[in-house]
């Protein structure tokens, strides 16, 4: 099988030892690569029920057949493990080149395993495998210990996956950077690393991926290309990257404002939407082979954050530690998203997490022995980037948020958790759930928890032609996009360039036949998200998840929207528990949302 | 005519250098491209590759004979057979325009694909041009 290597290096980081695992070609052709692989190995590899942040759990990282070539978007990671914010199933995805050097150096994906003794980092070049001291990288941030590791390898450039101080001191929003501005964020992916004492991957390949057909691959790569001259989106991405999202957002009524208690922030026009963010752009940067180059690299011209520059700041990083804190200063909100990457915690879940304790604190609910002389109020961006860091290192106040919304307003209590913004755990994204149902269900029934890349429904209820709180069709169209992605992720692909240009499952089959040498249907693949979707599903009622879990915090279901076109806005909790009837009907799961014993059969998934 | 390139164009994407080695070799490996675009921080890097210079220096070092400049197509060309493998024309090289093969065990520099550059063809933002 050409695309994929078919190999796995399975590390062992307690007792120092690895080996190479061959896979079966029938876990690729029922699985694809990624997202998809990851659900059924960490299902066979992981005992129920064992701690994420002990010594028991995994973390794979992951690639797809596609990992390497010129297929647009084929530049991904993912990095599958049990999460310890949900305890369920978790995969958290990012750029950066150990995503193709993985592959390079021959293998489909790594399985760390266990504890190092001792703070560590695995060198990789080709068949070398070393677990090395890293005494010295301990307590640097990510952008030191890249540094760092780039002079460690000598001399030759080495693809890196790390971990900053958020990461080593386990905290529940933690993440693995890659190439400085990039990051498996979401999900606490990086306190699984930090608590196995690995504080970086670096790796080396120099063998190449072989397709079947490359000549074949590389005409629809530059038939695809054309497409993306013509694409109105893409030209828009290409002029601003992912911030003129919130021109939408705001516009609309359904951007996170001053944690979540209405979805318009007026003060961002012009500031922190597209043409805002774009007047301090001075650069592009695309992803290996990317054909868009969505990211934007910015700089701050005058003030106090004079010169600080940033791979970003991305939308839902100016949503969340922007108009979700009530900051409307864009070079703070640069100088945040710069103290995130660097001390390595995730954007969406910090802003999330500042946002609530803002509100906590404007509420009267948090004691002087907490804020210190601290003034938390909304807008109040000095504190912001102050929270930040005491995060990362769990100082004072910052030891609390750092359990994130839902650890911390089970410490503060006074009624807080009514207004935690999460589902299993997880923080929301930059989209509030009451502009649609769809978006509402999407949230509610994304294994790894409050989720905007498992689905994005605003594109069919806001952008395309379903009415938002229409109840008909609508867990049928979540359903569609969810698979849609679950291929995508799986494959492993950007999404960005596949919505954008537009791509479909359909081009992708194409892709994977000329890859892999074998034909390959669009329902074949359609059939895998199904299976894909079914085994995640089997892994989170395995870890005592259920349909009680599937549901959104109270603010959602009693809060009605404040202002603007969204006004009113507020999901019924019998809308939702009518649309999860939905969703697992035509998933083939039973009432309380475990999968029938006959969708196991049809789909040739593990009996429990 | 060799490769040029608008370098306030490039976003640092790779594609050139991806799909030289795919050109060359049937296969995706960037460590065996003709084209290399360097990994800087923050601000991505244009690629490095060979001038094909009226007055190459990467001839000139070359004691062998190895590389040559051929005034008809106007490129310089290399002759494996030739090489001693004393990579003098890499340090020559004032462009960081010529690389070696790890697998091969080649000097690897751009040939022009022959006269169709697959970089061109592949530059979404039109950096490269011949």
């Amino acid at each position: 099988m050409k695309g994929y290597l078919g190999k796995l290096l399975d590390i062992n980081l307690s007792n120092e030892s690895y080996r190479v695992i061959e896979l079966d070609t029938s876990f690729y052709e029922k699985y694809i690569g990624g997202r998809g692989l990851g659900a059924r190995l960490l299902y066979d590899m992981l005992p129920a029920g064992i701690d994420p942040l002990s010594h028991e759990n995994i973390m794979l990282v992951l690639t797809g057949p596609l990992t390497g070539t010129i297929v647009p978007g084929a530049g991904k990671f993912v990095v599958v493990s049990k999460s310890p914010v949900s305890g369920g199933f978790l995969d958290s995805y990012s750029s950066g080149r150990i995503a193709v050097e993985i592959k390079f150096a021959g293998y489909d994906g790594l399985i760390i395993r266990s504890k190092a003794s001792k703070p560590s980092y695995i060198f990789i070049e080709d068949e070398k495998v070393e677990i090395r001291d890293a005494s010295d990288l301990w307590g640097q941030d990510t952008f030191a210990t890249e540094e760092m590791l780039q002079q460690l390898a000598g001399g030759k450039e080495v693809g890196t996956m790390c971990i900053g101080p958020a990461g080593e001191n386990l905290v529940n929003f933690a993440s693995i950077n890659s190439d400085y501005y990039r990051q498996a964020a979401r999900g606490g992916i990086g306190a699984v690393m930090g608590s196995k004492n690995l504080k970086a991957i670096a790796v080396r390949g120099t063998k190449g991926v072989r397709c079947a057909d490359t000549e074949g691959l590389m005409e629809l790569v530059l038939k695809h290309k054309e497409m993306l001259d013509k694409s109105p989106v893409v030209q828009n991405r290409i002029k601003y990257g992912t911030p003129s999202t919130l021109d939408i957002t705001n516009e609309v009524g359904m951007l996170p404002t001053k944690n979540f208690q209405t979805g318009v922030f007026e003060k961002a026009r012009g500031v922190l939407d597209g043409e805002g963010v774009r007047s301090g752009v001075i650069q592009s940067r695309g992803c290996y082979g990317c054909m868009i180059a969505c990211s934007k690299i910015t700089k701050v011209k005058e003030g106090e954050f004079k010169d600080a520059l940033v791979e970003g700041p991305e939308y839902e990083t100016v949503g969340l530690l922007g108009s979700n804190v009530g900051v409307d200063y864009l070079p703070a909100i640069i100088q945040a998203n710069i103290l995130c990457d660097r001390l390595g915690l995730d954007t969406i879940s910090t802003g999330n997490v500042i946002g609530f304790a803002m509100e906590c604190y404007e509420r009267g609910l948090l004691p002087e022995k907490y804020t210190n002389g601290l003034q938390l109020n909304f807008g109040n961006y000095h504190a912001v980037l102050r929270l930040i860091e005491d995060i990362a290192y769990r100082r004072g106040f910052g030891d609390i948020l750092a359990r994130g919304v839902k650890g911390a307003s089970e410490a503060i209590g006074g009624g807080s958790s009514y207004f935690a913004m999460h589902v299993k755990g997880l923080e929301f994204p930059a989209y509030d759930p009451r502009i649609g149902l769809g978006t509402a269900l999407s949230y509610a029934v994304s294994p790894r928890g409050a989720c905007h890349r498992r689905a994005w429904p605003p594109s069919i209820e806001v952008l395309g032609h379903l009415e938002p709180y229409e109840i008909e069709g609508k867990a049928g169209a979540v359903k569609k996009l969810v698979d849609e992605n679950s291929v995508f992720h799986s494959m492993l692909v950007c999404d960005f360039p596949a919505k954008w240009v537009p791509l479909k499952v359909k081009d992708f089959a194409e892709y994977l036949t000329l890859a892999v040498g074998r034909r390959y249907s669009e329902k074949e693949l359609w059939e895998a998200a199904e299976r894909i979707e079914t085994q995640i599903r089997l892994f989170n009622i395995r870890e005592g998840l259920t349909r009680k879990d599937d549901t959104l915090p109270p603010r959602v279901f009693k809060d009605a929207l404040l202002e603007g076109p969204t006004k009113g806005n507020v999901v019924a909790p019998e809308q939702l528990e009518k649309l999860l009837d939905d969703y697992y009907e035509l998933r083939g799961w039973e009432k309380d949302g475990t999968p029938k014993m006959e969708t196991l059969v049809k789909l040739g998934l593990p009996n429990v | 005519m060799g490769l040029k390139i608008k370098r306030q164009l490039c976003v640092g994407c790779r594609a050139c250098e991806i799909v030289c080695a795919a050109r060359h070799y049937d296969e995706f490996n960037p460590k065996r491209a003709r084209i290399r675009v360097p990994f800087t921080h923050p601000l991505p890097s244009p690629p490095k590759f060979c001038f094909q210079c009226k007055k190459p220096k990467c001839v000139e070092a070359c004691s062998k004979g190895a590389l040559v400049r051929d005034e008809v197509k106007d490129i310089i060309v290399y002759n494996k057979e030739k090489c001693y493998m004393c990579f003098k024309c890499v340090e020559a090289c004032p462009f960081d325009g010529i690389f070696y093969d790890e697998l091969n065990k080649e000097i690897l520099k751009c040939d022009l694909c022959g006269g169709d550059p697959q970089c061109v063809k592949f530059c979404q933002k039109k950096a490269l041009y011949n």
